[in-house]
């Protein structure tokens, strides 16, 4: 649970006045599914929130651009499937 | 996740599903990857590659309890770590069959740790010459991580590579705001850096240099005096202490066109005070001179003898308080009846004598390395001062420790 662990280092920089932390980690989740949009959000194996968004790839659907981060932000990244 | 998911069946375990994931974003990332179906034997085997490096497979396990939400790596997923992806690479996962026949992906998860997660201290705030030492500490899931400087730091500033700053301002950078970058870079297939800035201000550096001078006992000598501030100043104050008592009739001399007022007071016997005040409208800033401080010397035995400035203080042209005064020492070679001798080191290392004394004597120098044994005195060298010094250049050292005098014969 890697993005947990990093999440605690933030809340700890919070107390820390003055200092200037960064870390641009970042989180794509698919969820697979026959479901037109997918009920799953949160962590799986790793996440960052409850809230984390799954983006959704539809049995049979064409490919999957601008998949979006766990913060609902797009990325450049995309997802095909092919037999 | 789990409710539903993507598969190929076939009975002759023959089709693969192909998952391509594109334009990522150059960096090392780990890809967790479930896969099962509604029934336990309903497993998947992935092998993953990244351009042409193939990261091997493997594979879920194919048994009871698949729709647990605990996560279990190699039950419920797989994950492949440090997958190294270049601009314009595309990570390919082929998904295979298990034993049952099913090729099923159900879910995918692809995270990049981004550069190393620095936490310092906060801004400091110190005095000329205290040491500040800042922890700086950084996180990264490809570690070893390891700290440098950003070219701008201050001149002695140091960083070790596990992070801890150190820095002792000097006088010189008094009164200045120094503003430090760490860099963090961690160790991952493709370093990653981060940097962070703080502040370490310096508080003001106000510093009487008394200079140096050498004279016979029963004559007047003149000693300079220097001032270094970094912030305008309008008066100032300190103190000699003559602890021995070879100095009388003290006075200063101002040398410095803004100064209005020089004054020397005798504090009791073994102490001066100096007392230097600014015209109006002016002020002491920087590096300048002050005057000069003269004394005559009382007869006696010859002396090194010191002088400090003590008990200074100042004030500042903007009211605010000076606190960080210091003193350099300067010191009066005393010449009584008495040689003296003064050993130093050059900047090339050679031993270096300087035989104080009176003009027209003569003197035999002794050395020895064994100051228990009175026999073991040899005379090296034999000086008559035509001034009341003398430098005497010894060479190299060859001796861990030698021990000289100069006597008159």
């Amino acid at each position: 649970m890697r993005y947990s662990r990093c999440l605690s280092l933030l809340f700890a920089v919070a107390f820390v006045a003055g200092a200037m932390p960064s870390s641009a980690g970042t989180l794509i989740d698919v969820d697979f599914t026959s479901a037109s949009v997918t009920s799953k959000t949160g962590f799986a194996a790793t996440g960052l929130t409850t809230n984390d968004f799954w983006n959704t790839y539809t049995l049979f659907s064409e490919a999957l651009p601008n998949l979006k981060f766990v913060d609902g932000t797009s990325s450049d990244a995309g997802l095909t499937v092919s037999q | 996740m789990y409710a539903s998911y993507l598969f190929t069946y076939n009975a002759n375990y023959g089709n693969d599903l192909n998952v391509a994931i594109t334009n990522l974003i150059e960096g090392a990332y780990d890809v967790y990857l479930y896969g099962h179906g509604n029934e336990d034997n309903q497993n998947s085997v992935f092998e993953l590659s990244a351009s042409s490096v193939n990261y091997g497979g493997e594979a879920t396990t194919n048994g009871s309890g698949w729709l647990s939400p605990v996560w279990q790596e190699g039950v419920q997923y797989v994950e492949f770590t440090n997958v190294v992806v270049l601009t314009g690479q595309t990570i390919n996962i082929i998904v295979e069959s298990g034993a049952s026949g099913y090729a099923v992906i159900s879910g995918l998860q692809i995270y990049t740790a981004g550069p190393p997660l620095i936490i310092s201290g906060s801004n400091q705030i110190v005095n000329v010459n205290q040491q500040v030492i800042i922890t700086n500490y950084a996180y990264s899931p490809h570690g070893p991580i390891s700290f440098t400087l950003a070219s701008n730091a201050p001149v002695g500033a140091t960083i070790s590579t596990n992070g801890v700053f150190s820095w002792t301002p000097t006088c010189a950078e008094g009164s200045t705001t120094n503003l430090i970058t760490v860099w963090a870079t961690d160790s991952s297939t493709l370093p990653l850096s981060n940097s962070m800035t703080f502040a370490v201000t310096v508080g003001e550096c106000v510093e009487i240099s008394i200079g140096s001078s050498y004279q016979q006992v029963g004559q007047s000598t003149c000693v300079p005096v220097n001032l270094f501030t970094t912030i305008p100043l309008t008066n100032l104050n300190f103190t000699l202490a003559d602890p021995s008592g070879h100095f009388d009739n003290w006075n200063i001399t101002a040398e410095n066109s803004v100064i209005s007022s020089a004054t020397a007071q005798m504090i009791d016997p073994l102490h001066e005070l100096f007392t230097l005040g600014v015209q109006s409208g002016h002020a002491l800033q920087g590096s300048t001179s002050l005057g000069t401080i003269c004394m005559d010397i009382l007869p006696g035995p010859s002396a090194f003898e010191p002088l400090l400035p003590s008990n200074m203080g100042a004030a500042a042209s903007d009211n605010s308080p000076v606190t960080n005064l210091f003193g350099q020492m300067g010191r009066v070679v005393v010449i009584g009846p008495q040689s003296l001798l003064e050993a130093s080191l050059n900047t090339n290392a050679s031993r270096t004598l300087t035989l104080y004394g009176n003009p027209g004597v003569n003197y035999d120098l002794l050395s020895t390395t064994n100051l228990t044994d009175g026999s073991s005195w040899t005379t090296v060298g034999n000086v008559t001062l035509t001034d009341l010094f003398e430098v005497i250049s010894l060479g190299g050292a060859t001796n861990p420790m030698q021990f000289f005098k100069a006597v008159q014969p």
